[in-house]
């Protein structure tokens, strides 16, 4: 008998940003109708453990749904010659993924790394395509039960069937480095050879996980399974797919977002040297051509003509100045406590406090532009697609064509970079357009300029927070409202897609905080515009905890307490604290000097209930030399659960430090009638080498349940270095990016 | 009719002689180590070394390139390169992988033009390659470990 996991991946799932999105939503409702079991099977020589899934509909015996059908996708494969082979579920973008999932098995199992001889991208074949989405730092939290659950009970049948074979008691055994061992003779077996001899491969119901003193490799840092191939050019992007006879296509999408094509100039653009075809799409002008450099230049001749939309009204301005408007008169609140309004008019005035926060329009410009690889065959439509949400990408493929599961072969290459861009499957439903109306394959390529004016952007937002306290500068009264777009429409989530769950993403964060306030109070409201937005690394943290923490370090200034132990005296988390304590300690060899300063920052997640939680703490600390201001140091703790991969996780560390800076002074889209005004990498810049600031890294020992980190840490790092800038300016940061004009008057060189 | 060198072998080509090298190495000799990432210049992705010297492929139409010697990522005899990727290797450099490439040839230009950079000269030497996963401080190891290595073997 299969082993049922459905409990544990049900419970999971409640807590889990993907299927439902993330901490204190109070719009989520939970769907209990799935499951994933474990499987093993004998197939040519090797032996494979794959996860069944079983999509809600099947169970229910519903028919609305082609994904109705039980779907198998292969985890791991012991060969004969005791090699195996890593079928990665997820999707890699450098964060490790693929890596954890192999650390999981590979150590559960108690096999030899070296023995791990290939790396196949799991769900090339519909048959063998499960639940893979990959955003929100999901893969070493998932896969932290599934994984190291299915390494567990491959191993105990080893076992079992070991005993069977040898005719010995389980206390003679032991397993190490791929192989099992008789104790008392050293007889031994490779679990290659193991699995020759199966006579039965039913998963044992009874096993055990290991405990952490038994790991071999998780708490290692291994070498991620994907680097080879990315130092010297070996490494198959999206981009890099090619097929025979394939062409390539670029689409001309309308300037201001929700237009439609009136004309465009179809016979200048097909007497272009090189250009095969060209027609619109509901999404734009498509032009196919020989090469992408062909179609691109035939792209000057088109002169589309669009009837703009509404929104060709609006700018970024117009748009901030309604949102201000809207700080005072939320339209929905969320986990209201106490009486707010009561306790903060009868607060004497210098009890009171408040700060208007604004945040830009930004967009994830990954260094590899959207591109996909299409082509309808007569019995598939085949995608090559470099995507962080196979799952969505393809059900909407099958939605909007009528498809079976069976009718799209769903190819997830590497991808250059995510960042949150690549969880919306737009890229992908515009390539299989063109395709269905082609005879050959095609790759689109959006050019960097499309990739700009055509993201999926963290929404521009206002932001006020308002405070009471007691003399003692404790918390009466808290309420943080947040006014933006609505981000419903293009919820990464088809499930969450045009609910109010799906608006969660533009001020999640916001209505919940672990500082103690007996009233308390999320305000916000949303607006709608055809403009795409989405999830950008950080997501709504990477704003709403900015402003939090902007407001902590100045109420506790205003108390002259340490902006640590003011953070402190109003949680009593237990796991956060430790955090605190420990940032503390690391901090005071800088703290009270005249040449330094330092801002401080707490960030976190926390499901209403389960393990889906992390906290971290920051501190940013500048030094003087020569009247100038200069970074010396990013001083962090990490309590994100058992860390897996320690080096993995100082790479993360180390570039959110740097997208940090990005967002911090750089990034922002601005929108005048309608169109993004901004093009490519001269007018959206990104930190450049030189811009690395030192690390001072701390982790809190954990055994639970890990979480990602690089997109965990925006909220935290940004406040941290925003409150250090304070601390020289003595004007709290209330706008991103921070203009030069302020680092500029206070000499302070960063960049 | 073009002809050039590309990794030490020659080529002779018809392709469009307006066409950006970059586009050529990648869609007509399939060279696809060398990356796509702005098409204007601006975030050295498309790095390749033309008669030794780092250029940016988005931009060199494939005419400029006639009778010239061009150096890829995925030339396997360079010295200075090999070291780096060694050294890229050991310290876990790439995150996404998709800039490396550019800043590989970035980097070994700088080492085949200065042993013993310091760090005014890596920044300037580097400052043209964007990496948007952040990997700048493991870049700026690599090479120092590469340069002390190349030093080594001499």
């Amino acid at each position: 008998m299969d082993l049922f996991m459905a409990n544990k991946l049900t419970n999971l799932s409640k807590n889990n940003p993907l299927t439902k999105p993330i901490s204190g939503n109070p719009h989520q409702s939970e769907n209990p109708s799935r499951r994933t079991f474990l499987k093993c099977s004998l197939a040519g020589g090797a032996l494979m453990v794959s996860a069944i899934h079983i999509p809600a509909a099947a169970r229910t015996g519903s028919n609305e749904s082609h994904t109705a059908k039980p779907v198998r996708f292969p985890l791991l494969a012991i060969h004969a010659d005791n090699s195996m082979t890593l079928f990665n579920c997820r999707s890699e973008m450098g964060q490790g993924a693929t890596t954890i999932q192999a650390q999981y098995l590979l150590d559960e199992l108690d096999a030899d790394w070296s023995l791990l001889k290939q790396v196949e991208q799991a769900g090339a074949d519909p048959q063998q395509f499960g639940p893979q989405n990959t955003i929100g730092a999901i893969s070493s939290f998932l896969g932290w039960k599934f994984h190291r659950d299915a390494g567990a009970q491959l191993r105990q049948l080893l076992v079992n069937q070991a005993m069977a074979i040898w005719q010995v008691d389980a206390e003679s055994l032991y397993t190490q480095n791929s192989y099992i061992y008789h104790r008392p003779t050293g007889q031994k077996l490779s679990y290659g050879e193991l699995a020759g001899l199966l006579k039965d491969t039913t998963l044992p119901e009874k096993f055990t996980r290991k405990t952490p003193e038994q790991y071999t490799q998780i708490g290692r840092s291994v070498k991620r399974l994907d680097m080879a191939e990315k130092v010297d050019g070996r490494a198959k992007f999206g981009i890099d797919v090619s097929l025979p006879d394939m062409k390539t296509a670029v689409l001309i999408r309308p300037p201001v977002a929700g237009s439609q094509l009136i004309s465009f100039d179809a016979k200048s653009v097909k007497q272009q040297k090189g250009v095969l075809d060209t027609f619109s799409i509901p999404q734009g002008v498509v032009i196919v051509a020989d090469n992408y450099w062909h179609a691109s230049l035939a792209r000057k001749v088109a002169n589309p003509v669009w009837n703009n939309s509404d929104f060709s009204n609006s700018s970024s301005h117009s748009l901030m100045q309604t949102f201000r408007g809207q700080l005072d008169t939320p339209a929905q609140k969320h986990n209201e406590r106490g009486d707010f309004s009561t306790q903060l008019a009868n607060a004497a005035s210098e009890q009171r406090f408040e700060l208007h926060f604004e945040f830009p329009f930004i967009t994830h410009v990954t260094m590899e532009p959207m591109n996909c690889v299409a082509w309808q065959t007569e019995s598939q439509l085949q995608i090559w697609a470099p995507t962080q949400n196979r799952n969505n990408a393809k059900q909407k493929l099958q939605e909007l064509f009528e498809l079976t599961p069976e009718a799209i072969d769903f190819n997830t290459t590497l991808m250059g970079g995510g960042f949150g861009r690549r969880a919306q499957e737009d890229f992908v439903v515009e390539a299989a357009t063109i395709a269905r109306q082609v005879s050959y394959p095609v790759k689109v390529i959006w050019s960097r300029e499309d990739d700009i004016q055509h993201g999926f952007y963290r929404p521009l937002n206002a932001q006020k927070v308002s405070a009471s306290v007691d003399d003692k500068g404790q918390l009466q009264a808290w309420q943080h409202n947040v006014a933006s777009l609505s981000t419903k429409a293009w919820h990464f989530s088809l499930e969450e897609r045009d609910t109010d769950g799906g608006d969660w993403i533009a001020y999640g964060g916001a209505e919940i905080s672990l500082y103690q306030s007996e009233h308390f109070s999320c305000g916000v409201t949303l607006n709608k515009a055809p403009l795409h937005t989405g999830i950008l690394r950080g997501i709504s943290h990477g704003y709403t905890n900015f402003s939090r923490e902007v407001v902590m370090e100045e109420l506790a200034k205003k108390h002259k307490l340490h902006p640590l132990q003011y953070r402190q005296r109003h949680t009593d988390n237990e796991r956060a604290l430790p955090v605190l304590t420990k940032l503390r300690k690391a901090c005071e060899p800088y703290e009270q000097q005249p040449n330094r300063k330092l801002g401080y920052a707490f960030g976190f997640e926390k499901a209403p209930k389960g393990p889906y939680q992390y906290y971290n703490a920051a501190a940013f600390v500048l030094t003087r030399s020569n009247n100038i201001w200069k970074p010396e140091k990013l001083i962090l703790v990490l309590d994100h659960g058992t860390i897996i991969n320690p080096d993995g996780l100082l790479s993360q560390v180390e570039g959110a430090s740097i997208f940090a800076l990005g967002m911090l002074l750089h990034n922002k889209i601005t929108i005048e009638k309608g169109q993004v005004q901004q093009t490519n990498y001269h007018d959206y810049p990104l930190p450049r080498f030189g811009s690395q600031i030192p690390i001072e890294l701390h982790t809190i020992e954990s055994d639970a349940w890990p979480m990602g980190v690089g997109e965990k840490l925006q909220g935290t790092i940004q406040p941290a270095i925003a409150n250090a800038l304070t601390s020289i300016s003595g004007h709290p940061i209330t706008q991103l990016p921070i203009s030069a004009e302020i680092l500029q008057q206070h000499q302070i060189a960063l960049d | 009719m073009i002809k050039l060198t590309i990794n030490q072998q020659e080529i002779t080509t018809q392709a469009d002689p307006e066409m950006p090298l970059l586009w050529f190495l990648r869609e007509e000799v399939q060279l696809t180590g060398t990356k796509f990432g702005c098409g204007q210049g601006l975030c050295g992705a498309c790095t390749v070394l033309l008669d030794g010297k780092p250029i940016r492929s988005c931009l060199l139409p494939l005419a400029q390139a006639k009778g010239k010697s061009i150096e890829t990522i995925e030339n396997d005899n360079i010295p200075e390169l090999q070291a780096l990727q060694a050294a890229w290797l050991e310290h876990s450099v790439p995150q996404c992988g998709y800039c490396q490439s550019g800043q590989l040839m970035s980097a070994t230009h700088l080492l085949q033009s200065n042993k013993a950079p310091d760090n005014d000269a890596i920044r300037s030497a580097m400052s043209g390659n964007i990496c948007r996963c952040g990997t700048y401080e493991r870049i700026a190891k690599g090479i120092n470990q590469a340069a002390l290595e190349l030093a080594r073997e001499i």
